[in-house]
């Protein structure tokens, strides 16, 4: 099934001004998403993943900020629009899941009124009280047998758990088209976290919405993403659908954040990657992981995109 | 309960300014012999506890006393001037929060913008320049050079009082339906008012910059960016509230300052308050007219903040549901 893809980020690069120079944040990232398909971009903290789906929903903000390239999204350019045209784009074709229920939630206002504005917002023709049905069967397809309850109380009444299935409601309860899930439910336990993909699988089914799942965690991706992408220092550096990556890595990073999965069997302690991700302000030339790479050489100055099998690309001299 | 603590502090700080009040208040050619009965009649013979008990039981029957310098029931002279006071320190208030806070709400919004600078100037200058300093300022600009607002005082001398029903003027004017009367305490009221609330206008918009930035860092005004609510809804409706929490509990400190300014302003502006009893009743040692004086300020105070406590409850839901 090769259909067009809804959403996808083109040579995207993303440069902001510091005091200490100017960090290059984002390199050239390209990845694409097709309707319906679950997808994961993984990764260490700090290698511009979460910047990646902040620029997807145009909230990245910092003063003297540069970006380039293209996040299309059904045939508009998003970088291109201005705030009265984001206001049109979000809550409705393209939301987002927030990693940590506690902070996302508004704590003065109840649950029902925040999902409702929600609501309202994706589709200003509906009145308050459809809303409030709509929100209603929309916690129930999030298991919460008593919505009612969970509509009238505040976010601080709820456990973390039922506040991260409010978050999942709100992100798909206007159909978008896509949804972008930064690491949900990792703020909590590990149990609230499975059921989080769980439902965010069940639910992005029912409504055929594409899903950007945000990790640091291989482990955590592998029973819920279609495709992965690994993501280092600002740039893709190896995509595959989900069983080649974890049966045939390619790239020397992908293989260490395999490695560092921590196994429930426990017959191996994980290794962590030595070293660290790199500066932004003075990166290595050409492929950023060389520092840390034990199998480094000279041609590694501009690796190109190999492509091993199809749909199945690294950035490595391997 | 905090009346009480603060009537027991009163009551004996009262009686340790040195001095005899009897001797004041009967001036050096009294007698030593009628000195001594006022002291009697007073209790101050008595030990201090049953002048405590004794002023207790009296106000308790809403008697504070005889002012021994004006020579009338101290409730009687407090009521005559308090309502004035009074009026000038809410108009204060208001001006406060209706200016301060949407600057504040303003400069958060467009951060680092002029309009941020100079909301931060005006700030620093309310905050660091006395409000009696204000008061001449605007005495000197805005009633003697260009002459357009008068120049002290509560009503013109010609203005037709309004009949008294909560002895502020403003109120009872509207209330009677005499504009005119209304318009002339209104443009009284302006300067003083004005003066009073220049130094709360400015920590009132430096809080409401500091916390609305600090909600704007949230991730709940993400999620409502998210979810493509407008810049002005997340200003006005999802940043504000939470914002105003912490902001209003320290205005609410604020009016203590008003209070004790409102002392100096109402003596620049010739306001008919309580400065002047209150200024004159600590000179002449007049023990029932401090004690009233202060106990009344305390709680106007008392009462001032338990209404913010129930505001800010009202606005932090976790306040209230914690308290069940
Ligand atoms: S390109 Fe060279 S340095 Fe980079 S990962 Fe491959 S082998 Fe290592």
């Amino acid at each position: 099934m090769s259909t067009d893809p809804v959403f996808s980020i083109e040579n995207l690069h993303l440069r902001i001004r510091q005091f200490e120079g100017e960090a290059h944040i984002l390199n050239g990232v390209n990845l694409h998403l097709r309707a319906g398909e679950r997808v994961a971009l993984v990764g260490e903290s700090g290698c511009g993943k979460s910047s990646t789906a902040m620029m997807s929903l145009g909230l990245m903000e910092a003063r003297s900020m540069r970006a380039e390239g293209r996040i299309i999204l059904d045939g508009t350019d998003l970088l291109s629009l201005r705030r009265r045209g984001w206001q049109g784009v979000r809550g409705r074709q393209i939301s987002m899941i927030f990693q940590d229920p506690g902070a996302a939630l508004n704590p003065v206002f109840t649950v029902g009124d925040q999902l409702v504005t929600a609501i309202r917002r994706g589709n200003p023709s509906k009145s308050r009280s459809d809303a409030q049905g709509l929100a209603t069967d929309g916690l129930r397809q999030v298991h919460i047998n008593d919505p009612e309850r969970v509509m009238s109380s505040y976010p601080f009444q709820l456990s973390g758990g039922l506040n991260q299935r409010v978050l999942i409601t709100m992100a798909l309860i206007n159909r978008p088209k896509v949804v972008v899930a930064d690491e949900p439910g990792s703020a909590l336990d590990v149990t609230v976290q499975e059921q989080t993909l769980r439902l965010m699988t069940e639910l992005c089914a029912d409504v055929d919405a594409a899903v950007l799942l945000i990790s640091h965690n291989l482990g955590v991706v592998r029973r819920f993403a279609q495709r992965i992408y690994v993501m280092y220092s600002g740039t893709i550096v190896e995509e595959a659908d989900t069983a080649t990556l974890f049966s045939a890595p390619r790239h020397p990073y992908t293989k260490a954040l395999l490695a560092a999965v921590p196994r429930l069997t426990g017959e191996r302690l994980p290794e962590p990657i030595p070293g660290r991700v790199p500066d932004y302000t003075d990166p290595p030339v050409g492929c950023r992981f060389r520092p840390r790479c034990p199998h480094q050489r000279s041609e590694c100055v501009d690796p190109p995109f190999a492509e091993p099998a199809p749909g199945h690309r690294v950035r490595c001299v391997l | 309960m905090v009346l009480f603590g603060v009537s027991i502090l009163i009551f004996g700080i009262a009686r340790l300014i040195p001095g005899d009040p009897a001797r004041i208040a009967l001036g050096p050619m009294a007698s030593n012999e009628q000195v001594e009965a006022m002291r009697d009649r007073l209790l101050l013979n008595e030990p201090i506890t049953v002048q405590y008990l004794n002023f207790i039981k009296n106000l308790v029957q809403g008697d504070l006393g005889t002012s021994l310098y004006t020579r009338r029931p101290v409730t009687e002279d407090i009521l005559s001037t308090l309502p004035a006071t009074f009026e000038l320190v809410l108009a204060a208030a208001l001006i406060m929060t209706v200016v301060g806070v949407p600057l504040g709400i303003l400069a958060a919004r467009y951060r680092h913008s002029g309009l941020d600078i100079a909301a931060n100037l005006l700030a620093l200058l309310g905050v660091v320049t006395p409000s009696f300093v204000w008061g001449i300022f605007l005495m000197l600009l805005f009633a003697f050079h260009l002459d357009i607002l008068p120049i002290a005082g509560r009503l013109s001398r010609d203005a037709v009082l309004p009949p008294q029903i909560t002895g502020l003027l403003l109120v009872d004017s509207a209330l009677a339906g005499m504009w005119a009367t209304f318009w002339d305490a209104l443009r009284h009221i302006t300067l003083p008012a004005t003066a009073l609330a220049m130094g709360g206008l400015g920590t009132a918009a430096r809080l409401t910059r500091a916390n609305m930035s600090e909600v704007y860092g949230r991730q709940y005004i993400q999620l409502a960016r998210a979810f493509g609510y407008t810049e002005r809804e997340i200003a006005y409706r999802y940043a504000l509230r939470p914002a105003m929490v912490p902001t209003l509990t320290i205005l609410g400190l604020d009016f203590a300052i008003m209070l004790g300014n409102a002392f100096l302003v109402e003596k620049v502006f010739a306001w008919p308050g309580m400065a002047r009893y209150g200024v004159e009743v600590i000179i002449r040692k007049d023990l029932n007219g401090i004690v009233g004086t202060i106990l009344v300020i305390s709680a106007f105070f008392l009462i001032i903040n338990m209404i913010i406590d129930i505001i800010v409850a009202y606005m932090n839901p976790r306040i209230l549901y914690q308290n069940q």
